[in-house]
C-alpha cells in the first residue's frame, strides 16, 4: 500500500469522513424522501481514457488489467454525457475558523459540501471541488460515481484554516480549467475584498455557469450582539480594536448589510443564485429550500 | 480660604472621588475579552465613522458621573452663595466695612413684635452673612452710636464664626437712653478708615432716618459727603420706622424754692404730643419714692403741642426724695418717663435786711411770711439791720428782702448779685431812707439788681385824701387774687410811692407787675440770672400805703416769696451721657466718692468708685457712665468720717421723641451727589433669616436632573437591542 494510501486510512480522518458521509447521506436521503425528479441533472456513458487512481476513486472503475500488468492503479474515465458538472469551491481562508460546534463556519461549509456533492453524485451528476484560501488547497476533479463521494470527503478535511481569502485568482483559476459552462457552488463567507467578490461573480456568470452562492455567516457576524469591552483580533487582517461592540454594532450592521444588498444587487443583475446561510440555519433546510426554488424555476 | 466659600470646608477633600469615576473607566478599559473576528472590515469602518460620537459620548458620560460625585461632595460641604462676578473678580483683595449701629433711644419704637433696634440687627446680621460669604479677605468694624469710640467688634475677619459671635453679642443689646446722632458714629466711622489703605472701604448706617437727625446739611451729611469724596462706598440701612402718635414727657419740675418737710409744693408736668392728631385725657402716673401718687389728667394736647399739669406734692420726710412721672405705654417706652431728685429741709429760710433802726416793714414782712402760732408757712425769716450782713452766706437763704435799706456798699451789691443769678429772689422794699442816688448810681447802673432807676417820692394825698387803688397784671403773685370773689385788693390804698426815672417811663410794660390806678408803675420785675428781682416801689409797712392792714398781704407776700423761690431760669437738666460733675472741697471731704448708677428696667443699681483729680485744693470726682436714665447718687465722706449723700437724676432728650421720619425727597435732595445705595428691611430676604442663602435646594434640584440625564445617557449608551 502507498503512503497516500496509509494517509488516507488515518483513522481520525477516516473517522470524520465517515462522520460526515453519514450526515451528508441522512441529510441528502432524508430530503429527497418521495422526491421523483432531480433537480440537479447529469449522466456519463462513454470510455476516453486513463488516469491514476486518486483516492476516492470508485474502486469500480479501476482498470484490473492494468493493475495486472503494470502493477499500477488507473482509473477508467469515460466521455461525460451528463447534463450536469458541478463544482464546488469551498472556503477554507482564515475568516471560516470562527464560530464553535456545528455552527463553525468551515465545518458547516464541509457539511454543506459533502451533502451537495452527495446530493449530485446522488443523481450521477459530475461533481469536482476545490478548496482554496489565497491559493488552492485541494481540487478534486469531476466525476460522477457515488464512490467519488469519499475523494470529495477527504479532500474537505482541512486542518485550522489560517491564510487570507484570494477569491478572484481563484474563481479565474478554476474558471479557466473548465472547458464549458457547469454549475458552480461557491460555499464561502466572502470576506475579503469587496471588489474582488463581486468581480469573481461576475466573471463567473459572464462564463455562463450557474453560480450558486451560499454565503455563510454565523450568528454573531449576522447580530453582533457582544457586550463589555472587548478586543477585536482579525482572523486574516492584523488589525485588531479594543471597543465597546455596543457602541459600533448599529453601524457594524449597517455596513453589512450594505455588503449583502451589493451581493444581492449583483445576484440580481447576474443571474447568481446568492443565498446568504448562517451557520445556525440547519443545512437541509438550506438545502430544501434551494432544491425547492429550483424546481419552482 | 474654604470656609469663606462652605459651611462644612472638610467635606470639600471628598471631591477627590471625582477621580473614582476615571479610574473605573481605565479600569474598564484595560479589562477586555479577546474575541478572533472575520468581519473586521466592517467593524473598522463602524470604528472610523463613530469614533468622534463615542469619544464625546463616553466623554460626557465621564464628566457627568465626576460632577455627579463633586456635586454630593458640594452638597455635603454646604456651599454659601450670593457670590456675584464683581465679588469673584474681587477675590483676593481687602475689603473693611464699618457698619454703625444707630441705637438712639428712638430704634426702641416698636414695630409689631420687635422693634427698630431689633430689626436693624436682624438687617446686620444678614449684612454680614451676606459679606462673610463673599471671597476675598473681609473686615469688619461693628460699633454702636452711642459707644462709638469702643467698637464692640473692631477690624475683625468676617467670616461665619465671627457672624455667630455678632449673633451671641447683640442678643443683649438694647437701644441706649441717649440720644445720640448718627452722625457722631458716621464721622466716628469715618476716621476709622482715614487711616486704612484698604482697596474697597464700606461705611452701612443702620439708623430709623428721623427728620430731627437730618434737618439741614449738618454734621452727618458732611461726614457722608467726605467719605465719598475718599470712595467709600456709602450703604443706607434704613430699618424702616414709621412715624407714629408719640406722647413724651418733655419736662418734670418742682416749685423746690417754697418747698420743705411737711408742705406741699407744685410739681409741673410737661408732656409734647408728637403724633399727628390732637390726644385728650392724657393720664400722668406720679410716684414718689416709690410710692403711687394720684394719677393726674391733661384733658387735651394738641397735635405738635405741648401741654403741662401742675399738681401738689407733700412729703413729710426731712432728706432725699425722688420723684418719677410716667405716660401709659405707646409706641416710644423711654420718653415716657421722668425723674426728679430733691432735698427738702425742716423749713424755707429767707432773709430780711432791714435799713431801719425800728425794723418797722421787717417785722410786718415777717410777720407776713412766718406769722407764727399754729400757722406753719414753712418759711423761717431772719432779720439783719440796719446794715447789710457780709458775713452772711446768701445760699443758704431762699430769698433776701431789702427793707428800706438806705445803700449798699459795692461788697454786698455783688454779693447779692450773685445770689440772684444763681437762682435767688430778691425783694425790694423802699422807703423814707432810700437815697434814689446811690441806688440809681450803683443798684440800677449796670451791673446792679435793681429793675429800674428811681424818680422822685409821689406823694397823692394831696390830691386824693385816701390815695389811689392798685391795679395788677396777671402774675404769679396776684394770680391768686383774679376773679370778682376777692375784693380785697381793691381796698388797697397807695397815697406815696417811688416814680421811675425819666430814662425808665418807656421800659416794657412787661416788667410792670402792677401800678397805680392812675397808672404809676408800683411794682417792676426783672430777672437777672437765673433769678427774680421783685422791686416794689413803696413801703412794706403801713407808713405809705394801706396794704399791710389789708388780709391780701399776707396772702400777696406768701406768693411774692413763692414766685421769687422759684428760679426765673431753670438750671440745665442733667441729660444722659453727659457726665456728672461734683466738686470736693478737700477741707471738707476725702478725694474720693462712690456713685450709685441707676440699671435700666427692674435691675439692681451698681455702684462705682471714683477718685477725684486734684488741681490745688480743688477736687472733682466725674462720672462718666450716665447712659442710663434715672436717680444717680454720690455719696462723698466728710474729712471726719461721715457720709453725705447727693442724689440727681439724669433724664433722657426729650427731642429724640420726636419720630417724624426723613422724608425720601429730603433724603434725596440732602445727598445730592453722594453715591449711596439706600436698602430697606424688604430687601433683605427673610428666608436667609437664620444665615446665609445656601443653595442646597438648587444644587439637589441639579444633581437630581443630572442623574436622570445620566442615567438616560448610560441607558442610551449602553446599545440595548431595538
Amino acid at each position: 500500500m502507498t503512503n497516500d494510501s496509509r494517509r488516507y486510512l488515518d483513522p481520525e480522518v477516516a473517522s470524520r469522513v465517515s462522520s460526515l458521509e453519514l450526515r451528508a447521506r441522512q441529510i441528502v436521503e432524508g430530503l429527497m424522501s418521495g422526491r421523483h425528479r432531480s433537480a440537479l441533472k447529469g449522466q456519463s456513458v462513454e470510455f476516453a481514457q486513463h488516469r491514476e487512481y486518486t483516492p476516492g476513486d470508485d474502486l469500480r472503475h479501476l482498470d484490473w488489467k492494468v493493475w495486472a500488468k503494470q502493477d499500477r492503479l488507473y482509473i477508467k474515465e469515460f466521455v461525460e454525457e451528463t447534463n450536469l458538472r458541478a463544482t464546488i469551491l469551498l472556503d477554507a481562508s482564515a475568516s471560516m475558523d470562527y464560530g464553535t460546534g456545528e455552527t463553525h463556519k468551515h465545518s458547516y461549509a464541509s457539511l454543506l459540501a459533502a451533502a451537495v456533492s452527495y446530493l449530485l453524485l446522488r443523481q450521477s451528476d459530475s461533481v469536482g471541488l476545490v478548496t482554496f484560501d489565497q491559493e488552492i488547497r485541494a481540487e478534486v476533479p469531476h466525476r460522477n460515481p457515488t464512490t467519488h463521494l469519499q475523494t470529495i470527503l477527504h479532500a474537505l478535511h482541512v486542518e485550522s484554516p489560517k491564510k487570507k481569502t484570494d477569491l478572484e485568482a481563484i474563481m479565474r483559476r478554476v474558471s479557466e480549467s473548465q472547458s464549458r459552462p457547469g454549475m458552480v457552488v461557491l460555499i464561502s463567507d466572502l470576506l475579503a475584498d469587496r471588489e474582488s467578490v463581486l468581480k469573481s461573480l461576475r466573471m463567473l456568470r459572464q462564463r455562463r455557469h450557474d453560480v450558486i452562492v451560499f454565503h455563510l455567516l454565523h450568528e454573531d457576524e449576522m447580530e453582533f450582539t457582544f457586550k463589555g469591552m472587548t478586543r477585536f483580533v482579525g482572523l486574516e487582517e492584523a488589525a485588531q480594536l479594543t471597543c465597546d461592540p455596543r457602541a459600533l454594532r448599529e453601524d457594524y450592521l449597517e455596513s453589512l448589510e450594505r455588503y449583502l444588498g451589493d451581493l444581492r444587487r449583483l445576484a440580481g443583475q447576474t443571474g447568481v443564485d446568492y443565498r446568504l446561510t448562517r451557520t445556525s440555519e440547519p443545512i437541509d433546510a438550506v438545502l430544501a429550500r434551494l432544491l425547492h426554488e429550483r424546481i419552482r424555476a | 480660604m474654604l470656609s469663606s466659600w462652605f459651611v462644612n470646608p472638610a467635606f470639600m477633600a471628598g471631591a477627590a472621588l471625582i477621580a473614582a469615576p476615571i479610574i473605573i473607566h481605565l479600569l474598564h478599559r484595560l479589562n477586555f475579552r479577546r474575541v478572533s473576528w472575520a468581519a473586521m472590515e466592517f467593524l473598522l469602518d463602524s470604528q472610523r465613522r463613530n469614533r468622534r460620537r463615542i469619544f464625546f459620548e463616553q466623554f460626557l458620560l465621564l464628566l457627568l458621573r465626576c460632577l455627579l460625585i463633586l456635586g454630593v461632595v458640594v452638597l455635603l460641604a454646604r456651599p454659601l452663595a450670593g457670590e456675584r462676578l464683581w465679588s469673584l473678580i474681587a477675590a483676593g483683595q481687602r475689603s473693611e466695612h464699618v457698619i454703625v449701629i444707630d441705637d438712639s433711644f428712638s430704634m426702641g419704637q416698636r414695630l409689631g413684635t420687635t422693634t427698630g433696634f431689633g430689626e436693624g440687627l436682624r438687617m446686620t446680621r444678614l449684612l454680614l452673612t451676606g459679606l462673610a460669604d463673599q471671597p476675598g479677605k473681609q473686615f469688619v468694624t461693628i460699633l454702636r452710636t452711642s459707644q462709638r469710640n469702643e467698637p464692640e467688634i473692631a477690624g475683625a475677619p468676617l467670616d461665619r464664626p465671627l457672624v455667630d459671635r455678632f449673633g451671641q453679642l447683640s442678643e443683649s443689646w438694647e437701644p441706649s437712653d441717649l440720644a445720640t446722632p448718627p452722625g457722631d458714629g458716621v464721622a466716628q466711622a469715618a476716621s476709622l478708615l482715614a487711616a486704612n489703605d484698604a482697596s474697597q472701604r464700606s461705611v452701612y448706617l443702620v439708623s430709623d432716618y428721623r427728620a430731627k437727625d437730618w434737618g439741614e446739611e449738618g454734621d452727618l451729611v458732611k461726614s457722608l459727603r467726605k467719605l465719598s469724596e475718599n470712595q467709600t462706598e456709602l450703604y443706607l440701612l434704613d430699618v424702616a420706622s414709621q412715624a407714629s402718635p408719640n406722647l413724651t414727657v418733655e419736662r418734670l419740675s418742682a416749685s423746690l424754692g417754697s418747698a420743705a418737710a411737711e408742705l406741699p409744693f407744685d410739681v409741673a408736668v410737661e408732656v409734647h404730643n408728637d403724633g399727628p392728631d390732637a390726644v385728650e385725657r392724657v393720664r400722668v402716673h406720679p410716684r414718689l419714692n416709690d410710692s403711687p401718687l394720684p394719677a393726674q389728667t391733661i384733658e387735651r394736647i394738641e397735635s405738635g403741642q405741648s401741654a403741662r399739669v401742675t399738681f401738689p406734692v407733700r412729703a413729710n420726710e426731712i432728706g432725699r426724695h425722688r420723684l418719677q412721672v410716667s405716660l401709659e405705654e405707646d409706641a416710644l417706652a423711654t420718653d415716657n418717663k421722668r425723674w426728679l431728685a430733691f432735698d427738702l429741709e425742716p423749713s424755707i429760710p429767707v432773709l430780711i435786711v432791714a435799713g431801719d433802726a425800728r425794723r418797722l416793714g421787717a417785722r410786718f414782712l415777717s410777720f407776713a411770711l412766718a406769722p407764727g402760732g399754729g400757722v406753719n408757712t414753712g418759711l423761717v425769716a431772719t432779720i439783719h439791720g440796719p446794715e447789710f450782713p457780709t458775713g452772711v452766706d446768701l445760699a443758704e437763704f431762699r430769698a433776701v428782702y431789702l427793707v428800706n435799706v438806705p445803700q449798699l456798699d459795692g461788697k454786698a451789691s455783688e454779693a447779692i448779685v450773685d445770689f440772684v443769678k444763681d437762682g435767688g429772689g430778691l425783694g425790694i422794699f423802699l422807703g423814707e431812707q432810700i437815697s434814689v442816688d446811690s441806688y440809681n448810681a450803683q443798684l440800677a447802673a449796670e451791673g446792679g439788681f435793681l429793675p429800674a432807676a428811681l424818680g422822685p417820692v409821689r406823694d397823692v394825698s394831696d390830691e386824693n385824701e385816701l390815695g389811689v387803688g392798685l391795679a395788677w397784671q396777671s402774675h404769679p403773685v396776684f394770680r391768686v387774687f383774679e376773679g370778682e370773689r376777692n375784693p380785697f385788693l381793691d381796698a388797697v390804698r397807695f397815697q406815696r410811692y417811688f416814680t421811675l426815672s425819666d430814662e425808665e417811663a418807656a421800659r416794657d410794660e412787661e416788667s410792670i407787675v402792677a401800678s397805680t390806678s392812675e397808672g404809676d408803675p408800683l411794682v417792676v420785675e426783672s430777672t437777672l440770672g437765673r433769678g427774680r428781682v421783685m422791686l416794689f416801689l413803696s413801703t412794706v409797712e403801713p407808713s405809705w400805703n394801706t396794704w399791710a392792714r389789708n388780709p391780701s398781704f399776707v396772702v400777696a407776700m406768701l406768693e411774692l416769696q413763692r414766685h421769687l423761690a422759684t428760679p426765673a431760669i431753670e438750671g440745665p437738666e442733667a441729660r444722659v451721657g453727659v457726665p456728672w460733675q461734683v466738686d470736693l472741697d478737700t477741707a471738707l471731704y476725702r478725694p474720693a466718692a462712690t456713685f450709685t448708677i441707676p440699671s435700666r428696667g427692674d435691675g439692681a443699681a451698681r455702684t462705682l468708685e471714683v477718685d477725684a483729680e486734684r488741681t490745688g485744693l480743688a477736687a472733682t470726682v466725674t462720672l462718666d457712665q450716665t447712659e442710663v436714665a434715672g436717680i444717680y447718687r454720690l455719696t462723698r465722706t466728710r474729712t471726719d468720717g461721715s457720709e453725705e449723700i447727693v442724689a440727681k437724676a439724669i433724664n433722657v432728650d426729650p427731642a429724640e421723641g420726636k419720630l417724624a421720619k426723613l422724608t425720601a425727597e429730603a433724603r434725596r435732595e440732602l445727598l445730592q451727589g453722594i453715591e449711596h445705595h439706600y436698602f430697606l428691611p424688604s430687601d433683605f430676604r427673610a428666608d436667609a433669616d437664620e444665615g446665609a442663602f445656601e443653595p442646597r435646594d438648587v444644587i439637589l434640584l441639579i444633581l437630581v436632573l443630572m442623574l436622570f440625564f445620566e442615567q438616560w445617557l448610560a441607558y442610551r449608551l449602553s446599545y440595548h437591542l431595538k
